[in-house]
């Protein structure tokens, strides 16, 4: 018999409904609660199951977050690389460390911060945060994450359109959205969240999805402190709930049409 | 099987069958270079030279003879071999590395131009600092092992009006060992480029180490190298191509077969992408991204390993 869990697990979306109590026999290493966010061997902060390749040696570190420093003032270019490198005490040259030349920057940026949200799950702010509410929910918990990450580009917001016009560039497209989907996953995982199943995909997708659009959006936010795009993500986050709910139902919907033809065409006399 | 004896007969130590293509192509390759001389002393390390074994110590002078009969034609063979792609290679590999010094407060940059010859990737990184960084000051010096090439490259730089002579010359030209470059200071170079000439180094290992010591701490080595064509349906096309029409063109338009039927065993000699981007992180430098870029399929890469 197939359980039609993954419907219901759709239809929660962003709720983080999980099946756990279900599948447990299949977990066995298993040894947490729902909202312990520490400790499990299915959960690796900072470090994304889905790692996009880019570690960096401490002096590509250097040059990088040196290269990053001028990124106000020169913008994501290959002048700010150039900096980057002098800055380091490297030649003119040393900038063919780099073969992706700004986007390096960018990827950069992506990956510290995405290991530093890891960090930020463990640390003492996280814990604070979790206990500021009497019920502290998994949705509260990914809107708490997306402004802590989003909070991280307001240096750099007014520069954010360069940044993701490179990351819209064909040859570099691959590794951003591999990039924003380990986010996303980094993220999922910080929540404790232990699916099994579509829904895996649905919530990183939809999640990925909310995050940059939210991005976006900030970088033509003039609203003190943000104000305006944390209204934004909330919106986002309650249209999830909702096309959660709706891609549950186009499920139901799909189903209930497969067993009626099926059993249309057994009525036939087909051996289905 | 009577195709390796007449190998054998001839006075092949080793030979390595690559497909159904490879070995039948040796009965006129190798009469040129099998110079009459004994083979060293058996106990001494021995190299290949194209698909043939040869001595460590004799392989220097091989290359030096199919570069000698080859310098005359140099160009005009590479550019009926490749159809003219060598050019868009070599430009795309200096537009890459980008010579010159970009801001005011930067030095000039010293290049070192390794088994330069004839100049090709000289010229163009002079070309390339000059209109594209408006930088005159950065000076390349062409170093190879053979006279030949070198006073090929020469000729070409007194037509397009370089100094060659002289401490702040644009272009100099060194006779040198590569793997060795005793003339050069350790730590006194930027950016040393060898494009097409790491294949005929002896000790590849030695050759990267020297390179290593020279450069400065920031300075890059870059390497523009036939390699392996990854498509295995277009392997086999350009594999048929390099040992049946390129020996054939050699005859034809240089008038000299085994140089060319050296050139594409030493080709596929080579190590591929990979193995070479290990080599060059085995000596000491950091690669740049994974290591290499391919050009056209794989048939050659530009590999780059930065010192730091």
């Amino acid at each position: 018999m197939i359980p039609r869990t993954p419907y219901r697990t759709l239809r929660h979306g962003l709720r983080g409904y999980n099946i756990r109590a279900r599948w447990t026999p299949l977990l066995p290493s298993y040894q947490f609660s729902r909202n312990d966010s520490n400790g499990s061997p299915f959960m690796n902060h900072g470090r994304s199951s889905f790692s996009s390749g880019a570690t960096y040696t401490p002096e590509q570190a250097t040059i990088l977050s040196a290269a990053l420093s001028h990124v106000p003032t020169q913008g994501f270019t290959d002048s700010a690389l150039l900096m980057g490198v002098k800055d380091a005490g490297y030649l003119d040259v040393t900038t063919n460390l780099f073969p992706q030349g700004p986007f390096d920057i960018v990827k950069y940026h992506l990956v510290t911060q995405r290991e530093r949200l890891g960090e930020f799950a463990t640390s003492e702010e996280w814990k604070e945060v979790q206990s500021s509410k009497q019920r502290f929910g998994t949705t509260d918990k990914i809107r708490a994450l997306c402004i802590e990450r989003l909070r991280r580009n307001r240096n750099i917001i007014h520069r954010w359109p360069e940044a993701i016009a490179l990351m819209k560039y064909p040859t570099n497209l691959q590794s951003s959205t591999l990039e924003l989907f380990s986010l996303a996953d980094t993220m999922w995982n910080i929540t404790g969240d232990t699916t099994v199943d579509v829904s895996w995909y649905t919530k990183r997708c939809i999640l990925s999805s909310i995050y940059a659009a939210t991005e976006v959006y900030m970088t033509q936010d003039k609203s003190e402190s943000f104000a305006n795009t944390w209204t934004f993500l909330d919106r986002r986050l309650a249209d999830s709930r909702s096309m959660g709910t709706t891609i549950g139902r186009m499920g139901q919907y799909v189903d209930y049409a497969r067993y009626n033809i099926i059993n249309v065409l057994r009525s036939k006399g087909l051996k289905i | 099987m009577s195709i390796r004896c007449a190998g054998r007969r001839l006075g092949l130590k080793h030979i390595q069958p690559r497909g159904s293509i490879g070995p039948r192509l040796f009965s006129s390759s190798i009469s040129r270079f099998q110079d009459g001389k004994p083979a060293a002393a058996a106990e001494e390390r021995t190299t290949h030279f194209g698909f043939q074994n040869v001595a460590e110590s004799l392989k220097e002078s091989k290359v030096r003879d199919v570069f000698n009969s080859v310098a005359k034609n140099y160009d005009t063979m590479n550019d009926a071999m490749s159809f003219g792609i060598h050019r868009l290679w070599k430009d795309q590999f200096v537009q890459q590395l980008n010579p010159g010094k970009k801001s005011i407060f930067s030095e000039p940059m010293t290049i070192l131009d390794l088994a330069g010859g004839t100049g090709d990737i000289a010229f163009r990184m002079l070309d390339h600092a000059r209109t594209v960084n408006g930088d005159p000051e950065t000076r390349v010096k062409v170093v190879d092992i053979n006279e030949e090439m070198l006073r090929e490259g020469m000729k070409r730089a007194h037509s397009l009006g370089y100094r060659t002579e002289g401490e702040d010359a644009p272009i100099s030209f060194l006779v040198q060992n590569g793997e060795t470059l005793e003339a050069i200071p350790d730590n006194s170079i930027d950016l040393l480029t060898i494009a097409f000439g790491i294949r005929n180094f002896t000790d590849k290992e030695k050759a990267l180490a020297t390179a290593y010591r020279v450069l400065k701490k920031g300075g890059v080595f870059a390497c523009l190298e036939f390699s392996k064509v990854n498509n295995f349906v277009l392997d086999q096309i350009y594999q048929r191509y390099s040992f049946s029409v390129i020996p054939m063109m050699g005859q034809l338009i240089a008038g000299d077969r085994d140089s060319y039927q050296y050139l594409v065993e030493s080709i596929v000699k080579f190590p591929s992408q990979k193995d070479f981007a290990r080599m060059i992180q085995d000596a000491g430098f950091q690669l740049a991204g994974k290591g290499w870029q391919d050009l056209t399929f794989g048939v050659a890469a530009i590999h780059t390993g930065v010192k730091l």
